[in-house]
């Protein structure tokens, strides 16, 4: 069964291409997965926007500066924890050169300050991009109209009867498209975990 | 409440819920949901679906922030940027934006370069590269460089401000041509069309339009679009050449770096800007096709850092294009150009566009080589073979065959002024052919009758250079590059079988000179060179008479020229410097007889002369390296350690990516023991050539001044590692085990260094008496006094410096063999130099002391008590103590008291006194003598109170005990003393 916790590391594949081609395709793609989560946690940490993009740019560009010479290897610690590393030095550097002020509040700060804290919103930051990821692959897969009625009725929450109505679909329809559709997303879940552990 | 039916279906809804099922099934399912109240509840309620879907909720409040975009900080330009007004926005790319802006403060238009902030901010040092490259760049004045005005950061962003260059670049051209299939219109409208926005007017083309290739003079007409090819590549290689002098790689030269102004002058853009190494094919998010342009050692960096050839191949790889109309790996995607730039030839140029004339194409493949080292050595040797071509000379980059030189030889007696014999004239009587051509054309024709050889001896010194840094195969590298270049020149011929020579490769060195005479029995030089080899062989003297018959019958009359080859074949030194004398009186100008002769006299460790020779070709050639490199190592072992740098810092600044600059300002900087510097240097040198022994070596010492032992043993390690003859690396190492107290394995580093170099020819005085004292160091640990008094005696017999700690050493080493008056003089040269020696001092007194000269002996130990600064408290107690027992001897009992009262309380010192002044008896004394030095302290006293009070058995017997405890103290050397001095008396 699957289980949240069990969240898939860096898909070593991904690595390897990134270290390869070092190209044009392939950063990007591996921008589009890594920077949302460092921009959120940098915000979440407290940085302002202007800044959250600066620390984002400085960490794609540290990964790529250093990723010729980094072997994956799964001994030597997830690839996430090093993306996390380096984004808590670039915020800390940032705190040092940037009073707070522009933390949003005081409650949120001493949430952020406290480590155990950190670890959750990363842990929960990669989460959501592997979920993001896989939602992304789903519906590149699935016809148009059937991804229109998992969004208006699961993520929306449009009734079942309304979305029907507006798709011109049998209200049962929406109920078996809802359940297909998350099944393909988790499908697509296992199969990014089994990658994530492929030696 | 009624349990419902369990519904007939309920199974299959069951499983549609965690699995895929058939779009018939779907179906089915659909409409039974709708139904069925139960079904559609089990099936919308699942909890691990439910999970999943709160996941999808979080996910999607958490992203009302769209991803970032990269371009964000050009986007927050304002029209107004720092000084820079923004005009309009000329071209985006991937390195940035060029806007057309102007600078307000002086009212000029600029073209204004904004760079994206991730360009900057991937490392501090990223940035610091940008502005060192940058800084460097704005230096770069040169025709065909569009100048940088200024660079910096505003606001985070940096930008840099440049020439405005009304034109069009090669990348339009070649767009051009491609579109209208006409090279010829092109050409002519080369002058007048400046902007590239500017259209043709169809009939108008029509009626000027040559079809080519398909025109029938096309020959004619092609021809004169390659001379414009070969005239704009010569151009920029010229360029790029000025600029890598400079000590700036472009990086990044493409079609659409290379601009046409409106006056047909072609000029290099983004000068020095292009990424700093290692990051430019990362981040640069590259438009497609820029790594077509990319040399392999850019695509692969396990090849090592990369040099201006990258340069030379894009520069190559451009000119392909501009032949064939293609580019050389016309793929779409990256990934494959890379993989071709490894690892795939481009079709020849000839098999696209047959036309293309043989010799331009030979150029084009040299300079596109995939091993850098095939490739032109220089920017300048690619201009050269060019300007060859447009001269109808041979080119270098290809042997000839015979019938093609005919050919060549035909094509130049077409010429109307074809006078004499010589290259030079027919370098002259063509140039006024092409006199209207281009003004490069005429200042390189100006330059061309000194340039051949001046290169060629540029090259054969840098390498010689190399050779006497001990990059022996780097040296004969180079030599081959240039001897593949320049087959026929005899210089180079006879420099590389010297050198195959010195590296112990008779037999190839005879091989070698054996073919040059098969085709050039002509050449006596060459058979100088072969009696010598024969000579120094010995085994084949009918061959060296031979030799040196035919050598004397072809040498023609004496000549600067003659002397100066001879002394290329000489091995002796002195003989060689002889014969540059005489080469130079006749000749000043010759500057690589002046070279020779500073190596020479190197050798000959006449550093003086060396410095003048080498200041003469710093003034005949101030941008040769060599030269400076050469001023920088004179000056080193005059000493002159602050000029030294200097010099080198210069010879860094013409040619930064030599390693044994580096190296040599290293040393220097070592010298001046600066070793922070040295070490940074050392790892330059390193850096640039991760096998060289010498760098390693010197990092050592770096380290080792530094205080970091374990990395400079290891630098040692790693050095004698890579060159096992490497004599600095034994001397360092030897001198790290010295210090570790380790004699036996030190000693055998130091024999190993003198037997390296047995001659005495490789090393400088400094070195050698490093060895010599050293060794003398070990064999005094180890008791070989005699030894040890040969080698310090060696040491300081080295004339050109004075080793003073030779002195010292020595000065114990006689002590040890109780040839005192030997030890004072000295511990007194010693002494002089370096008053504040404090054993030196403390052995000199007892010396004199043991001699009976109490007056002197007491001025050393009073000087222990004037002394501003105190020495330690032990060593000053220690010299009270002494000096209380001289003063007894002296009879000045007075002073003796006073003395002894001026004594620190409270310490072991003050029980010997006590014991010395009756109040303590010497068996309490040696029961409180925990320690055996203790215990040689107390029977030392003993003996001294013996020998005061006149009781000379009971002092001998004293001084026996105190001996035989053997402890390494002083007390323990000074009772030795004592009792040899009495034994000798009773004898």
């Amino acid at each position: 069964m699957f289980h949240p916790i069990e969240f898939p590391q860096t898909r070593p594949s991904l690595l390897a291409a990134v270290q390869k081609t070092k190209g044009h395709l392939t950063w990007r793609e591996f921008f589009d997965r890594y920077a949302p989560a460092v921009y959120r946690v940098a915000r979440l940490r407290g940085v302002a926007p202007n800044d959250a993009d600066d620390i984002v740019q400085e960490v794609m560009m540290s990964i790529i500066a250093c990723i010729t010479n980094f072997h994956y290897d799964r001994d030597r610690g997830r690839f996430r924890d090093w993306v996390r590393r380096i984004t808590e030095n670039k915020i800390i550097n940032l705190r040092r050169v940037r009073r707070p002020a522009s933390m949003p509040d005081a409650a949120l700060e001493d949430y952020v300050q406290d480590e155990n804290n950190i670890e959750f919103l990363w842990e929960k930051e990669w989460q959501l991009q592997d979920l993001r990821y896989c939602v992304d692959q789903v519906a590149a897969e699935i016809s148009p109209r059937r991804l229109q009625a998992f969004q208006m009725y699961v993520l929306e929450g449009v009734s079942a009867e309304e979305t029907g109505r507006q798709l011109g679909m049998k209200v049962g329809y929406v109920y078996v498209t809802r359940n297909q559709v998350l099944n393909l997303i988790r499908k697509q879940m296992q199969k990014l975990n089994d990658q994530g552990k492929v030696p | 409440m009624k349990q419902a039916e369990p519904c007939p279906q309920a199974a299959a809804v069951k499983r549609s819920v965690h699995e895929a099922v058939s779009e018939d099934e779907l179906a089915a399912l659909a409409t039974h949901l709708e139904e069925c109240p139960s079904c559609r509840r089990f099936a919308m309620n699942d909890p691990i679906n439910e999970s999943l879907v709160q996941e999808l909720h979080s996910l999607k409040s958490i992203e009302t922030q769209t991803p970032v975009d990269i371009s964000v900080s050009m986007e927050r330009l304002n029209d107004l940027f720092g000084d820079y007004e923004i005009i309009r926005e000329i071209g985006r790319g991937g390195m940035g934006i060029v806007y057309e802006a102007r600078q307000l403060e002086l009212d000029r238009k600029v073209a204004l370069k904004v760079l994206p902030l991730m360009y900057g901010s991937a490392r501090p040092d990223a940035i610091s590269q940008f502005r060192r490259e940058a800084a460097l760049a704005a230096r770069l004045k040169h025709s065909n460089i569009i100048a940088i005005h200024d660079f910096g950061q505003i606001e985070g962003t940096l930008y840099y401000a440049m020439e405005l260059v009304q034109g069009r670049s090669l990348r339009n051209i070649l767009k051009e041509i491609e579109n209208m299939d006409s090279v010829d219109l092109i050409l002519d409208d080369m002058v007048k069309k400046s902007d590239a926005s500017k259209s043709h007017n169809p009939t108008d083309v029509e009626k000027r339009l040559r079809r080519w290739p398909r025109s029938g003079s096309r020959t004619r007409l092609t021809r004169r679009y390659y001379c414009k090819v070969a005239e704009w590549i010569a151009q920029v290689a010229e360029a790029l050449d000025y600029a890598h002098r400079s000590g700036v790689i472009h990086r990044d030269i493409k079609p659409s770096n290379l601009l046409i102004t409106a006056d047909g002058r072609i000029m290099i853009a983004d000068f020095g800007l292009a990424c700093p190494a290692d990051e430019d094919d990362a981040i640069t998010q590259s438009p497609m096709g820029t790594c077509r342009y990319m040399s392999p050692e850019q695509v692969d960096r396990s090849q090592g850092p990369i040099d201006h050839r990258v340069d030379v191949y894009a520069l190559g790889a451009t000119m392909y294009e501009l032949l064939a109309f293609k580019s050389m790996f016309p793929v779409i995607e990256d990934e494959k150009v890379l993989s071709q730039v490894l690892n795939q030839d481009p079709p020849s140029p000839q098999s696209i566009v047959p036309e293309i004339p043989r010799e331009l194409e030979t150029i084009c493949l040299k300079a596109i080589a995939k091993n850098r080292d095939v490739r032109y050595d220089t920017a300048e040797a690619f201009a050269d073979d060019l300007k060859r071509w447009l001269l109808n000379l041979p080119i270098l980059a290809q042997r000839l065959s015979l019938s093609r030189r005919i050919v060549k030889f035909a094509q130049r007696r077409k010429l109307p002024v074809f006078a004499g014999v010589t290259i030079v004239a027919l370098v002259i009587a063509s140039v006024l052919l092409y006199a209207g051509y281009r003004n490069w054309q005429k200042k390189a024709v100006e330059e061309q009758h000194e340039s051949w050889s001046h290169r060629v001896q540029q090259r054969l010194y840098d390498a010689q250079s190399d050779f006497n840094n001990g990059r022996l195969h780097h040296a004969l590298a180079k030599i081959d590059a240039t001897a593949s270049a320049y087959p026929n020149e005899v210089e180079v011929q006879l420099v590389r079988a010297v050198t195959l020579h010195r590296l112990d490769r008779r037999k190839d060195a005879i091989d070698y000179l054996s073919g040059i005479l098969v085709r050039r029995p002509d050449r006596w030089p060459v058979h100088l060179l072969l009696a010598r080899i024969y000579n120094e062989l010995g085994t084949n003297t009918d061959e060296a008479g031979r030799h040196t018959t035919l050598a004397r019958e072809l040498m023609p009359q004496p000549s600067a020229k003659t002397y100066y080859l001879q002394a290329l074949c000489e091995a002796d030194a002195e003989q060689a410097v002889n014969l540059l004398t005489k080469s130079l009186d006749l000749d000043r100008t010759n500057a690589g007889a002046l070279l020779t002769r500073c190596q020479r006299l190197f050798e000959l460790k006449r550093y003086d002369a060396m410095l003048i020779d080498a200041e003469r070709v710093v003034a005949l050639r101030p941008r040769w390296a060599v030269a400076h490199g050469q001023m920088g190592r004179a000056l080193r072992w005059l000493g002159r350690g602050e000029e030294a740098v200097y010099a080198l810092n210069r010879a860094i600044e013409l040619d930064p990516q030599r390693p044994q600059w580096w190296a040599d300002r290293s040393g220097a900087r070592i010298y001046l023991r600066r070793f922070s510097q040295a070490l940074a240097d050392a790892n330059e040198a390193i850096n640039l050539d991760s096998r060289f022994a010498s760098a390693y070596a010197l990092r050592g010492f770096s380290n080792a001044g530094a205080g970091d032992l374990k990395s400079s043993l290891q630098d040692f390690e790693n050095a004698i590692q890579l060159n096992p003859d490497c004599i600095q690396a034994y001397i360092g190492r030897g001198t790290i085990l010295t210090r570790a107290e380790k004699w036996q394995v030190a000693l055998a580093d130091f024999n190993k260094a003198d037997k390296l170099d047995p001659e005495q020819l490789c090393l400088c005085d400094y070195s050698r008496a490093c060895i010599h004292d050293h060794r003398g160091r070990c064999h005094l640990e180890l008791g070989n006094n005699e030894n040890a008094i040969e080698e310090f005696t060696r040491s300081i017999e080295l004339p050109s410096l004075e080793w003073i700690d030779s002195h010292g050493a020595r000065g114990f080493a006689s002590y040890r063999l109780f040839r005192f008056e030997e030890a004072i003089s000295d511990f007194s040269r010693m002494l002089d130099k370096s008053p504040t020696f404090e054993f030196e001092r403390l052995y000199r007194a007892m010396s004199y002391e043991l001699l009976g000269n109490y007056p002197l002996a007491l001025r050393d130990y009073e000087w222990f008590t004037n002394r501003v600064r105190s020495s330690s408290q032990q060593v000053s107690e220690y010299v009270k103590l002494l000096k209380y027992c001289l003063l007894r001897r002296m009879g000045r009992e007075a002073t003796a008291l006073h003395t002894f009262e001026s004594r620190t309380t409270d310490n072991w010192t003050d029980r010997l006194f006590s014991f010395l002044a009756g109040t303590v008896t010497h068996e309490q004394l040696v029961a409180e003598a925990v320690t055996d030095d203790r215990r040689a302290d107390a029977h030392y006293v003993s003996g001294m109170l013996a020998l005061l009070e006149n009781r000379d058995p009971e002092a001998k017997a004293a001084f026996s005990k105190c001996v035989a405890l053997n402890t390494n103290t002083l007390v323990h050397d000074f009772a030795r003393a004592r009792l040899s001095l009495m034994e000798n008396l009773n004898k």
